[in-house]
């Protein structure tokens, strides 16, 4: 799973063309948008290899408040399946520990 | 926003241990059939997976989430399942009467919809909440522990062919059991079988498509050409079909606030016209921002509330 996870990912060039479609995106914050989530996911799976961990509730937030409505799939380019990402992420940080919001 | 994981634990526990994610035995909420005349064979089994019974419950625990959302006292959460005796009496005082007899209501004309379309019958003991909030929040191993438990009931009882009453139900049926069971039914939304007839119902109405109809299964352009047949005076805004986009009631039981932003922008692509719905949580979540909504069957069914 977690392989999947990776090749989806990868293929995101960071262009941005699903940022409009996301209907958090009026959070006006970064990790609250498709390509903020991949990019969260990302970081967070590069740490990940070095041994260090991001635990950032800023990050978690960006992630559950993802609807998985799919709306932002269709625009991408590369074919990267965002809300699947997102939600096999969600499923990755269950088996690690989730809770950073104290 | 609540702890992620104060609310999987809470749910994955009590769908294990219960089947349902309130905690409770699913006759307590599942009554519609009751006053229906329903058959108990034929060839498509009804299927609600419960999302319509749970749906006003779940809209009155938001309504109090709400209130603690980003809060201190969002812990006691953990203790919850403690006191699941407690916590549904107490549920179902503080939910609306008359949110659990529009839930009914509209299964009701759902399954008459059916009945006078295609040989449908209902088993209440197979009917199981879908699960889809274990997957919609990541809990994959719960989901696939749930899913499976369904599928061996529906296979014990022989069923081949499941007619559901909602987006994420069909979804899960039809995509996600396939997935994570040995499940192989023919699943399909009761709008898809259904052929009504002329109603007389004036005003116009504007759709909203749920992500799962619009999006994942494509079956908005089916939905339209059953409301053509009936008379029903509609139209499309620019976000819809397979670019509709969402009530934002996914994230409800995470983020009330955040959910309730989503419904307002969402409300505002829909206009001022009465707007039509085809999923309880939709129609939930797009009636907390305070908009005059309806759920599809109600209209589908002439005044009488009943197909012909
Ligand atoms: S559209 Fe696709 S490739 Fe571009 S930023 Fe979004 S996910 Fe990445
Ligand atoms: S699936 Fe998630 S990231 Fe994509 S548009 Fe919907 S909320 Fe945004």
């Amino acid at each position: 799973m977690v392989v999947d996870l990776l090749k989806n990912i990868s293929k995101c060039s960071f262009c941005g063309f699903c940022e409009i479609s996301c209907p958090t995106r009026f959070l006006a914050k970064r990790n609250y948008t498709p390509r903020g989530r991949i990019n969260s996911i990302i970081v967070f799976v590069d740490l990940e290899a070095k041994g260090e961990s991001l635990k950032s509730e800023e990050m978690l937030k960006g992630i559950f408040t993802c609807l998985g409505c799919g709306a932002c799939k269709i625009h991408c380019p590369a074919g990267v399946d965002i809300p699947e990402a997102v939600r096999s992420f969600k499923a990755k940080l269950n088996k690690n520990s989730r809770k950073v919001i104290e | 926003m609540i702890d992620p994981s104060l609310i999987v634990d809470l749910l994955s526990k009590n769908v294990l241990e219960t089947g349902n994610p309130l905690g409770v035995s699913n006759e307590k909420i599942n009554n519609w059939w009751k006053e229906t005349k329903i058959k108990s064979r034929g060839e498509w089994l009804f299927f609600t997976g419960m999302l319509y019974q749970l749906t006003p419950y779940i809209e009155s625990l938001v309504s109090y989430l709400e209130k603690f959302e980003n809060s201190k006292i969002q812990s006691i959460l953990k203790f919850a399942r403690y006191f699941r005796f407690l916590a549904f009496p107490t549920l179902k005082l503080v939910t609306p009467k008359r949110s659990v007899e529009e839930s009914n209501e509209i299964l009701k004309n759902i399954y008459s919809l059916l009945d006078s379309s295609v040989e449908v019958f209902y088993i209440p003991e197979l009917d199981t909440y879908n699960g889809i909030l274990l997957y919609d929040y990541g809990d994959d191993e719960s989901f696939a522990t749930h899913a499976k438990f369904v599928v061996k009931k529906l296979k014990e009882a022989n069923i081949k062919k499941i007619v559901t009453a909602d987006p994420h139900t069909t979804y899960a049926l039809k995509v996600l059991y396939p997935k994570f069971t040995d499940a192989d039914f023919e699943v399909r939304s009761y709008l898809e079988l259904i052929n009504p007839k002329k109603v007389s119902k004036n005003g116009e109405f504007v759709i909203h498509d749920p992500c799962y109809y619009g999006r994942y299964l494509e079956i908005s352009d089916l939905v339209r050409e059953k409301l053509k047949k009936t008379g029903i005076n509609y139209k499309d805004v620019r976000y819809s079909k397979k670019l509709t986009n969402c009530c934002g009631g996914p994230i409800e039981a995470l983020t009330p606030k955040i959910s309730k932003a989503v419904a307002e922008l969402r409300a505002k692509e829909l206009g001022n016209s009465k707007i039509l719905t085809m999923c309880p949580i939709c129609l939930a979540n797009l009636r907390r921002v305070n908009v005059d909504a309806i759920d599809i069957s109600l209209v589908l069914c002439n005044e009488s509330g009943r197909a012909e």
